[in-house]
């Protein structure tokens, strides 16, 4: 009835067919493998990769840019002088993680509630006398240590910030004096749009400058002006909060 | 016969094939398909189907698509019973750290930020109870060490004002209403992912001060809860106290307010062994 080649190419088939059904039976049979309780693994362990990266499309880059600033800034700790002062930053981004940056600010040159008190009659203390800051600069160093993001009521989510801060800088007081001052601090930045971002900072400024009490010198009738005003380091904690923006 | 043994083949093969896509990872891969088809929906819409199969599988995504527009919107957990089978494919964002019915004790050192004339240190002492993820109440209670910044012995010395009489912070306890509504993720230096909530929190207290009396005290803080685990957490809090005093001069009232900044640890109970 069959040819030849016919029964060769059915012997050829039913072959195939059989180990088709071979390869495929372990699956079916799909048998419950119990293995020794020593080779079972005891730990868990992740893989380590070359290459380690958590984000990989942020959606803010500051690579090669510029951001500049305005903030507000509060002396927490000044006990004689106003509190407040104006600044102007601009910052380069080194790389995603590191930026340099200029601080400029105006210090607000009036006196602090303290200070207003203690000129009240009974003490009758009058702190103008002493020399008050007027101007700081500061060259400043950026951290960007963590990048997230964070949901607002799962309404809308912010890109932030939270980086190291490190300063040198230089401020100006009114007895024609510069004195030195360093700074070390953390800060976030909370990112409105890919470019706008509140910021805001919190500092300790360890810095030289001219104490403002000398016996005599607050309450005498005659101005001794400031050269009786001895200097020392100070330590005074800073809070500021201000927009930038990147480009 | 040949044709029959081809079928035959086919069938066998095709089964072994399917047998292999019981595994897990497949599974996974056929929703990340479906998902990519499901995305790809408006391009078979707008391009010009050439063949009857193409038309077939538009036809296809777009049949699915219709399905999952006329599903109901998820608002609420009952209504995933009513989600098809694979055709509606519903994420639950879990926070890492639940804290809903959960109680919280936050102990930490403390610190004033603001105090130009003394030193104060201390501990804090917490805690919470939330009855919904953002909600919850807590209890504190600072317990503060003072001592004379060199400003105010500079004072006392040159001026001989009485120090004694400025207002200083020796403990304050509050209690407050806890609003969480932000949560979030960051990466530690692009090497690390880390889970944190921040809080806003208002309330009510009182501050014993240096005469020994306790003044009403209005408490507003914000901070932040970074997940260690689901049962330990770093937290840091800033709390802004505000409350009336006698001034420097004693004949006078006036307003002043605490800059607290606290950091420590934050432990949940009972486990949260539910999610």
């Amino acid at each position: 009835m069959y040819s030849q080649n016919e029964r060769m190419a059915n012997h050829y088939l039913s072959s195939f067919f059989i180990i088709s059904l071979l390869i495929s039976a372990p699956i079916f049979a799909a048998p419950s493998i119990e293995l020794p309780e020593d080779e079972l693994a005891k730990e868990t362990v992740l893989p380590v990769f070359e290459k380690p990266g958590m984000v990989r499309m942020r959606n803010i880059v500051t690579r090669k840019k510029i951001e500049i600033g305005l903030h507000y800034g509060w002396l927490m700790t000044e006990p004689i002088f106003d509190t407040s002062r104006i600044g102007l930053t601009g910052y380069y981004h080194t790389n995603e993680d590191t930026a340099w940056g200029a601080l400029f600010y105006a210090h607000s040159t009036g006196l602090s509630t303290y200070a207003n008190q203690l000129g009240k009659p009974r003490f009758d203390l009058d702190f103008n006398r002493a020399p008050k800051p007027l101007y700081s600069v500061y060259l400043d160093y950026n951290k960007k240590l963590f990048y997230g993001k964070m949901s607002l009521s799962k309404i809308t989510s912010v890109n932030m910030h939270l980086q190291g801060l490190l300063g040198f800088g230089l401020t100006q007081y009114e007895n024609n004096k510069t004195y030195p001052s360093l700074s070390a601090g953390a800060g976030y930045k909370f990112y409105l749009t890919k470019q706008l971002s509140l910021r805001t900072d919190l500092r300790l400024l360890i810095h030289q400058a001219p104490t403002p009490f000398k016996k005599g010198a607050l309450t005498s009738a005659t101005d001794p002006g400031y050269g009786v005003f001895k200097d020392r380091l100070h330590f005074t904690n800073t809070l500021d909060i201000g927009f930038n923006y990147l480009f | 016969m040949k044709k029959l043994f081809f079928t035959l083949f086919l069938i066998t093969a095709l089964t072994g094939e399917s047998a292999f896509a019981q595994d897990s990872d497949v599974e996974e891969l056929n929703l990340i398909e479906m998902e990519l088809d499901r995305k790809s929906k408006p391009v078979a819409e707008n391009s010009e189907v050439e063949d009857s199969s193409q038309a077939e599988t538009a036809k296809s995504v777009q049949t699915q698509s219709q399905s999952q527009k006329n599903l109901p919107e998820v608002k609420s957990l009952e209504d995933l019973n009513r989600l098809a089978d694979f055709k509606q494919v519903s994420v639950i964002q879990r926070r890492f750290l639940p804290r809903t019915e959960r109680l919280q004790l936050f102990v930490s050192p403390t610190l004033t930020l603001n105090d130009p004339w003394f030193n104060v240190y201390g501990g804090t002492l917490r805690a919470a109870y939330n009855f919904r993820e953002a909600w919850g109440i807590e209890v504190g209670y600072a317990f503060l060490s003072t001592s004379k910044s060199e400003a105010l012995r500079e004072l006392d010395k040159e001026n001989n004002t009485i120090g004694k009489n400025i207002v200083n912070t020796k403990s304050y306890y509050s209690v407050d209403v806890n609003w969480t509504p932000i949560y979030g993720k960051m990466t530690w230096l692009d090497q690390q992912i880390l889970y944190y909530d921040t809080y806003f929190s208002g309330g009510f207290g009182g501050t014993e001060i240096q005469d020994g009396s306790s003044q009403p005290t209005i408490h507003l803080g914000v901070g932040q809860i970074f997940s260690m685990s689901k049962k330990m957490a770093f937290r840091w809090d800033l709390s802004w106290n505000f409350f009336e005093a006698k001034q420097i001069d004693q004949t006078s009232n006036g307003s002043f307010n605490n800059v607290f900044l606290s950091a420590g640890f934050s432990f949940f109970f009972p486990e949260a062994t539910y999610r």
